[in-house]
């Protein structure tokens, strides 16, 4: 944390356009296992991290991390705080009218609903229910549109926040990403259980970038594409989810 | 006891006033009054509560501005600017300096809670006249044997008698060297078996020679230790004279009839 | 049993919560850079109260009056805010080219080059500012009422002996103040540090905030030992933090009130 403290007044100080320099700023929220979080020494861990490290190494330029709220994690992008968000973030038509997305480098992903086991939900008519979802999120925009008029739709800053109102019985249902709720139910020791129908929102999960960073999305996209032709990417999806996919080769 | 006696020519008083005025809103309490001071006199102010005997007091160190006339500390007039009630001091450095040159008591003593008794001597000399601390100390130590309370040095005020107290502020008036004391009812707020080592005190200075103006009401003090004695009346002066013209052969009724009620009480 | 005692050591003593007992420090600093700031502000509000200019009275009223009543959380928000945005506009007259701020997307800032961004150091300082602005206000009342409860006849007597204002007010006004608004700055501090607690909300990584990484529960072994929801126990932790400092600032008071109440005290108690 105080490197990227120390980092962050260092880039303050040299001036913050993007392309002028050769440091890449990439904020990640660090609370959404397994693409990002923060490991025991505290420092950022997870798919993402080790996808970007491995996109700048291939395009030449350095790259540094930087924990940002979820919730501000856009504005602070166009402020100018950072260049490329990395957070499990999924390309939908509304983010994409206020920022720009690299090529997607986690395939479309169906969102999933988990509950306790032996809830009996009736998914058929939607009523009455505790439903939990981290707030600016597709999932929370999906809830909020087709669940809240009958339903609570209760948000929480990060995900594992939400599980864990979910396990101390809160909630009755969560939905989330199926790839961050796969290792969890997984782990969770019949903790919880995944119900009903799975959804596909979203078209993929891809880095945020402003809009007038054209160059910096160039250089971004041919990297990521060199990765996915050798296969490095799906050999990282492979690596932090379990060995699950999806993946971007059939 | 010494008389009033003509000043010597070319020597100015140490105190003088010059026909003060001096009202708070409507209430007139100082209608022009005149005296003056010379080295070494004890002139006493003696009059019912109300004559404004204080406030004149109060004006020859301007804690309180009169709205009319002038105040002399040897010669020198204190600048003030204005008039009325709107009068100002003209010249603070000027005010500062003279002041530093005034020993006032006063009735509720005003020692500085802050400090120990020793502190409260050293105060002014150290911090106003900008003297050596040395030299300030042992000056300190001294005038606190001599008002009789030298073993209470690092007592605070708090921990003091009343009379302890007004013997301790006396000794803070002495350590600056004064040109002239001021004594505002300095027994008033004492105990009468208080009131003795106070006054004998003040008795002790008065027959050293120092200068000193002193606002009464106790009689036969007056009579014993001034040299000059001025009755206020209704902010005039009433009657002045000789303690032995104004109590052993009073002129005026009021002031009669005022020495009649002091020796009843 | 021993080897129980060294997996706890070791968790409890893993980067992160290293970082954690590290971030005590941002809350230590605000809570003695914010104390300090509102005595400071105590003071300038208690004196403008007791000024002889006009306006600059009814600016210390003003202020007293108006910033007690506002929340300290909006407060919070709002001060660093219009503070960064204030920079960002006077930076942008400065530095931002009409194509610049036609090349810039975001409604805010102007331009990209007049961007401050604000790390930790930054946040803590305009953290501390703000407890100091909000709580100078509360100061500014104890102190303007301990002002006036020093006895008159001692200041008068300070004057009359030649004494400046400046004089009288710090060796005998201000002085024995303190021992009149100690107990109530003493309450002041206390909100401070109930206040620091805020201090995630303005994106510094501080004792609440690592408390709720730590304790948020873990479902995956690739990420660190896995639990449930663990937060109340962290929570726990900084309860006891809390307490153990309100005992040390009593204690901290009781001891400056004795030193400066020397000669005061047992004067009120007589």
């Amino acid at each position: 944390m105080k490197k990227i403290m120390l980092a962050a007044a260092a880039t303050l100080a040299l001036g913050s356009t993007a392309m002028a320099q050769e440091t890449v700023r990439i904020a990640t929220e660090g609370a959404y296992a397994p693409w990002n979080f923060l490991d025991d020494s505290g420092n950022p861990a997870g798919y993402e991290i080790e996808l970007g490290n491995a996109i700048c190494e291939t395009a030449g330029v350095t790259c540094e991390w930087i924990i940002n709220d979820w919730d501000s994690i856009i504005p602070n992008l166009l402020a100018g705080n950072y260049d490329l968000i990395m957070a499990g973030m999924s390309i939908t038509d509304e983010r994409l009218q206020t920022i720009e997305f690299t090529e997607p480098y986690f395939p479309p992903d169906p969102s999933k609903f988990a509950a306790a086991p032996g809830a009996s939900i009736d998914f058929a008519e939607l009523s009455g229910v505790r439903l939990g979802v981290q707030s600016g999120t597709i999932q929370a925009s999906y809830a909020q549109d087709n669940y809240a008029s009958a339903n609570t739709v209760v948000t929480f800053a990060t995900a594992d926040q939400a599980m864990a109102d979910l396990a101390a019985g809160n909630l009755d249902l969560i939905l989330a990403d199926g790839a961050y709720l796969d290792p969890v139910v997984a782990a969770s020791g019949g903790a919880f259980e995944f119900v009903g129908e799975d959804i596909l929102i979203g078209n993929g999960y891809g880095g945020g970038l402003r809009k007038e960073d054209t160059e910096l999305k160039a250089t971004l996209d041919e990297a990521l594409a060199a990765l996915k032709a050798d296969g490095s990417v799906d050999a990282l999806i492979a690596k932090w989810f379990d060995g699950r996919g999806p993946f971007f080769a059939e | 006891m010494q008389h009033a006696s003509p000043a010597p020519a070319g020597s100015s008083p140490v105190v003088e006033l010059r026909g003060l005025h001096k009202s708070f809103g409507a209430l007139e309490v100082l209608k022009g009054i005149s005296f003056a001071a010379r080295e070494g006199q004890v002139i006493s102010l003696i009059g019912s509560s109300g004559s404004g005997k204080s406030t004149l007091l109060r004006c020859i160190n301007m804690l309180e501005i009169p709205d009319r006339g002038d105040v002399l500390i040897d010669g020198e007039a204190i600048k003030l600017r204005g008039t009325g009630a709107s009068r100002q001091i003209a010249d603070e450095a000027q005010l500062r300096r003279i002041r530093s040159e005034l020993g006032m008591v006063f009735q509720s003593f005003n020692l500085w809670a802050h400090m120990t008794v020793l502190q409260n001597v050293m105060e002014v000399p150290l911090v106003v006249q900008g003297r050596q601390r040395d030299e300030v100390e042992m000056e300190a130590r001294a005038m606190l044997d001599k008002v009789g309370i030298g073993s209470k040095t690092d007592a605070y005020p708090s921990q003091l008698s009343g009379g302890q107290q007004q013997r301790a502020a006396i000794a803070r008036a002495l350590c600056i060297n004064p040109r002239v004391m001021l004594f505002d009812e300095p027994t008033s707020a004492l105990d009468p078996e208080l009131e003795v080592e106070v006054l004998r005190v003040i008795k002790v200075l008065a027959d050293e020679g120092r200068s000193m103006v002193l606002v009464t009401h106790d009689m036969e003090f007056a009579r014993s230790v001034s040299d000059w004695v001025i009755f206020l009346h209704q902010g005039r002066i009433e009657e002045e004279g000789t303690p032995d013209d104004v109590f052993g052969a009073t002129k005026s009724a009021r002031l009669r009839q005022f020495l009649n009620a002091a020796n009843h009480t | 049993m021993i080897e129980d005692i060294g997996f706890w050591f070791s968790y409890l003593t893993n980067g992160k919560h290293l970082t954690w007992y590290a971030s005590f420090q941002f809350t230590i600093f605000a809570a003695l850079m914010g104390g300090a700031l509102a005595v400071i502000f105590g003071l300038a509000g208690a004196t403008m109260k007791n000024s002889r200019f006009m306006p600059l009275r009814l600016v210390g009223s003003i202020y007293s009056s108006i910033v007690r009543g506002v929340p300290d959380v909006l407060f919070f928000l709002f001060f660093p805010l219009a503070f960064e945005q204030a920079v960002e506009w006077v930076v942008a007259t400065q530095v931002c080219s009409p194509e610049a701020i036609a090349a810039q997307t975001a409604a805010w800032p102007p331009c990209r080059e007049a961007n401050w961004f604000l790390g930790t150091t930054e946040y803590l300082l305009l953290a501390s500012v703000s407890l100091g602005l909000v709580y100078g206000a509360f100061a500014t009342n104890v102190i303007h009422g301990a002002l006036r409860s020093v006895p008159a006849g001692q200041l008068e007597a300070a004057r009359a002996y030649g004494m400046s204002h400046s004089q009288v007010l710090w060796r005998i006004h201000v002085r024995q103040m303190w021992v009149y608004a100690l107990p109530g700055l003493s309450n002041v501090w206390m909100l401070i540090i109930k206040a620091t607690s805020l201090l995630s909300l303005l994106q510094i990584a501080d004792i609440v905030l690592w408390a709720d990484r730590l304790g948020a529960p873990n479902f995956l072994p690739a990420v660190g030992l896995v639990h449930e929801d663990w937060r109340w126990r962290y929570y726990l932790v900084l309860f006891v933090f809390y307490i153990l400092v309100t005992w040390l600032s009593e204690k901290g008071f009781e001891a400056i009130m004795r030193r400066v109440g020397k000669g005061i005290l047992s004067e009120a108690r007589a």
